[in-house]
């Protein structure tokens, strides 16, 4: 098994290289900006809800709190910091869409598909054997990377710990794998249509914008909205997952008339001494309240997002075992 | 994994029942109707485009026949592909290799993939060859690719081998050593090849029968002594008593030379020995089967 | 010469079809984005300073018609469609470039017929030329196409100024689809025609362009486009571009370089008296509370000049970056067309 593994990491050694150096290169970065926010020091007292507060007033004195705040948005706000803290957002797909593209498409594009297959005892084992190689690779290192986002994204809230916020949640921890693992399974099924590995690459990607684009507001409708509780107007949990509007609520009861007929019967008019009326808005109105899940649900949101996307991923590679069946090897 | 297929016919190889495969508008193969004997050489000629390599990649599960249906060893690929695969050994056109893999990371892929591949095997047929086996793949001769393909096919302990055009990229030396291996592991494994080639004096050297294909079509398929003995080449129109006309093709001198296929005697009747007497070179049997292949007028098939 | 561009379109027929697809794709999409928001038919009166101003009804009071009206506008602004197309905006340049650029040389070589190639054409000079030429000539109408689609996007996301005076997005949309596509087409052939694989081409490309994409803006701000920023009071938000703070404080036009803390403690407005509640035990928020509070004028505080490219000057940045890129771009084409003719053609 271990021979198998190994050739096919020998087979594709520039991916192979490519999926080592994205997560040992974002770990080792993730995990020096953490170091830089943290020794800011900001002072726990100055927290707001475990966040660091943005302040801006130019006509105010800049308080300690303020000063400290500036140091640790500085370097939040520096471009190497962006770079940093959205990898995850590019770079578990590019992982798992280079070696996928070429576990098959490659194969096919460089003519070694036939030897392959017409030794192989049959190309599904092949396919599967290939799968694992790819996978052995894939999970550590995305692994690493995505647990130093996590660092990264406690830094980023001191007072708030990463497995207690939904923010980025999908672009650290172990998102990361999965990500890399949908990747691969897609684009080798569509490398297997495909036949080619340079155009699987660029169609892949594509695709991937499209899934990371849609990936959240589709699990929040459906698999993470049975965990979501209403949350009445000003009640905020810190780093809560809100997935839907509750609709408004007025005095902790669901409101469903009209604002302007609403504000128009409750405002209250006092006469003036001079002649006329002065008119005041109600204090508080019906307001917004929402759908959504507490910080300290993380692990259930992310074992049901996981779970989503693996039969996605479970999909996507029964697709490429059933093409590269019926496929011609050239 | 399922019952074992045994062979259905137990002195053939290979069996095409007729075989078809179109392309689009092309028509590859056209009611092919073949029979390799079992442990017989058989070489497999014919002009650009008349569907040999077709017919290796249909045997190789690899195209998917529009009619009729074939055997490897008894097994019908398209049916029982793993185990129609498992008595095969392929050699392709162009054999390809891994960029940056060596000789031996090849025979280790080899042996990673088939269960039952004798490595040592393979490894004793580069080594004699001369290869290192921790040279670069890519870096290697197209004659030592070729041979490398042979190796890994031979590797394979296959009762069956498919060779489809390998001498086609090689020098003389490197054709004849080939062919030197090729009919070594033949005759000490008892198995069966199929090699397909248009260099006539490989034929000769190395194959018992020849199959000749033309637009798709099984022109003729005989022993090459048969072949010898029931043609004649003449450089004049008239056919020689009761033969019919196969193609006429350019002499080395530039004149028209016709190949004829005689009716063949009975053995013992009046002429038997005569025809037997006299016989036609192999390169001109298939030259004119060449020149019929490409639509000359003059060919019935029976 | 248009059966060579028919011919190397055919060649990359795979290349060709995505870019139609891409190209017509994104821009219908752009225009549909373009109609649903100009459908909404946002109230101009409602526009402050050209732009639809964001509204999150707090209920502290009735949302006005502006405010109902802006709530729907950036419903849709805010929209999984709207963000996955402005998000494709971003990219598809990189990814036509990347996507022709990668195959054209370093395919051939991958398939063994560049030997073909190159002893027929006689001059690699030339052969590779007439493919860029094919490629361009296809690649650049329909990047300009997708551009402008971006154009009308970016114009009915901020109703009340043109798209070509201002800065929102700008790198990202017009002309500049056509030159970072040239960029990264003519980039990525160099990076091909060096390694001769199409596949470490693709991702060193893929890598690069993320890098200068994301760079590029803050690099401009920082360097070339400071001699042409001018002195203005930017506000966050307005049709201006950015640039840069100055250092040095200003107070009343004049330099000052005090402590800003100690500035500050010493011109705090004293604090209010309060007013004392009636019989109710309400305290009116009227103004007589603060009526005995000490009137305050310090002026503004200390600040700095901030400098910025009026949106009048939106040509002049488009052409100074699109003439960088395009130089960058030639530069890249000349190292292809210097290589080819040195490597071998396997």
């Amino acid at each position: 098994m271990f021979e198998r593994v190994w050739l096919t990491w020998k087979q594709h050694r520039f991916e192979t290289g490519l999926v080592v150096a994205i997560g040992l290169i974002t770990a080792v970065a993730a995990l020096i900006e953490a170091w830089r926010l943290n020794s800011v020091g900001f002072p726990s007292s100055c927290l707001s809800d475990g966040r660091v507060p943005y302040w801006y007033d130019p006509a105010q004195a800049v308080t300690a709190c303020q000063a400290a705040g500036q140091r640790f948005h500085d370097i939040h706000n520096e471009f190497d910091f962006g770079l940093v803290a959205e990898a995850g957002q590019l770079l578990p797909f590019l992982a798992g869409l280079a070696l996928g593209a070429q576990l098959v498409a490659g194969e096919i594009d460089g003519g070694t598909a036939p030897f392959a297959w017409t030794l192989a005892d049959s190309r599904w084992k092949w396919l599967l054997w290939k799968l694992v190689a790819a996978v052995l690779l894939l999970v550590p290192f995305m692994l690493i990377a995505g647990m130093a986002e996590d660092v990264l994204q406690g830094a980023v809230n001191p007072g708030l710990s990463a497995y207690a916020s939904f923010e980025n949640y999908t672009a650290r921890g172990i998102f990361w794998v999965l990500w890399g693992v949908a990747a691969l399974c897609g684009t080798v099924a569509l490398g297997t249509i495909i036949g080619r590995a340079s155009p699987t690459v660029l169609v892949a990607l594509v695709i991937c914008i499209f899934a990371r684009g849609t990936l959240e507001p589709a699990l929040n409708a459906t698999v993470l909205r049975p965990l979501a509780v209403l949350e009445l107007p000003r009640i905020h949990t810190p780093g809560e997952l809100v997935v839907s509007s509750g609709g408004l609520y007025l005095d902790g009861q669901p409101f469903s008339g009209d604002l302007q007929t609403w504000y128009q019967d409750n405002e209250t008019c006092t006469a003036l001494a001079g002649g006329g009326t002065e008119c005041h808005s109600p204090e508080q109105g019906p307001e917004d309240s929402s759908y959504a899940i507490p910080g300290n649900q993380y692990w259930p949101v992310v074992a049901r997002g996981a779970a989503a996307m693996l039969a996605g991923t479970a999909v996507l590679a029964a697709l490429g075992f059933f093409l590269v069946g019926r496929r011609r090897p050239y | 994994m399922g019952a074992d297929v045994g062979a259905s016919n137990s002195t053939a190889a290979l069996v095409a029942h007729g075989l078809s495969k179109r392309y689009r508008r092309k028509l590859a193969l056209d009611q092919v109707d073949l029979t390799v004997p079992a442990g017989s050489v058989t070489a497999l000629v014919g002009p650009n485009g008349a569907g040999k390599t077709t017919l290796s990649r249909v045997c190789m599960a690899f195209e998917r026949p529009n009619a009729g249906s074939v055997e490897v060893d008894g097994v019908d690929p398209w049916k029982h592909r793993s185990q129609a695969l498992r008595r095969v050994g392929y050699v392709p056109q162009s054999p390809a290799v891994y960029r940056g893999m060596s000789v031996s990371d090849h025979v280790a892929m080899a042996r990673s993939l088939h269960s039952g591949f004798d490595s040592e095997y393979a490894r004793r047929r580069i080594g004699q060859l001369g290869i290192p086996l921790d040279q670069r793949a890519d870096t290697l001769s197209g004659g030592q690719a070729a041979q490398l393909g042979l190796a890994i096919a031979l590797g394979t302990r296959a009762q069956v081998l498919l060779l489809d055009e390998p001498l086609a990229n090689l020098d003389p030396l490197a054709r004849r050593e080939f062919i030197q291996v090729l009919l070594d592991a033949v005759r000490a494994e008892g198995s069966t090849a199929l090699l397909s080639s248009h260099i006539v004096t490989d034929v000769e050297d190395a194959c018992d029968r020849l199959v000749i294909l033309g637009g798709g079509k099984v022109l003729l398929d005989c022993l090459l002594e048969e072949a010898r003995q029931t043609h004649r080449l003449t450089d004049s129109d008239s056919p020689p008593p009761g033969a019919t006309a196969v193609g006429s093709f350019l002499g080395r001198k530039g004149g028209k030379l016709t190949l004829w296929r005689l009716a063949v005697p009975e053995v013992g009747a009046e002429g038997a020995a005569d025809v037997a007497a006299e016989t036609t070179s192999l390169e001109d049997v298939v030259l004119g089967y060449l020149a019929a292949g490409r639509g000359t007028a003059g060919l019935q098939l029976n | 010469m248009f059966a060579r561009i028919q011919l190397t379109l055919r060649q990359h027929r795979l290349e060709t079809i995505a870019l139609f697809v891409l190209c017509g794709g994104l821009a219908l999409a752009g225009v549909i984005e373009a109609w649903r928001l100009n459908s909404l038919n946002f109230p101009h009166s409602c526009l402050q300073d050209g732009r639809v101003v964001q509204y999150w009804y707090d209920g502290s009071s009735a949302p006005t018609a502006c405010q109902l009206a802006s709530k729907k506008f950036y419903d849709l602004v805010w929209s999984p469609d709207m963000s996955i197309v402005a998000m494709f905006e971003q990219i598809l340049p990189f990814i036509v470039g990347i996507g022709f650029g990668a195959p054209l040389v370093a395919r051939e070589i991958e398939t063994g017929t560049a030997p073909l190639s190159w002893a027929l054409a006689g001059s690699r000079f030339s052969w590779l030329l007439g493919k860029i030429v094919a490629v361009v000539v296809v690649m650049v109408p329909l990047l300009l196409v997708a551009g402008l689609a971006a154009d009308v996007r970016e114009g009915a996301l901020v109703p009340g100024i043109d798209p070509h005076a201002m800065f929102d997005s700008y790198a990202a949309r017009g002309v500049f689809f056509v030159f970072w596509g040239l960029a990264a087409f003519l980039g990525t052939l160099a990076l091909g025609t060096i390694f001769g694989r199409t596949m470490p081409a693709v991702m060193v490309a893929l890598i690069v362009c993320v890098f200068v994409r994301g760079l590029w803006e803050p690099a401009w701000t920082h360097t070339i486009l400071r001699p042409f920023a001018v002195e203005a009071d930017y506000q966050w938000g307005s049709a201006d571009l950015f640039v840069y703070n100055s250092d040095q404080l200003y107070l009343d036009g004049k330099p000052w370089n005090g402590d800003l803390n100690q500035w500050f403690n010493e011109h705090q407005p004293a604090p209010p008296v309060m007013a004392t509640p009636d019989a109710s035990g309400m305290v009116p928020s009227s103004s007589a509370a603060v009526s005995n509070a000490q009137p305050v004028d310090f002026g503004p505080p200390p600040q700095p000049i901030t400098y910025v490219i009026h949106g009048a000057d939106y040509w002049l940045v488009t052409r100074l970056e699109c003439a960088v890129l395009l130089a960058g771009s030639l530069f890249c084409g000349a190292i292809a067309l210097f290589w080819v003719g040195r490597r071998k053609p396997y």
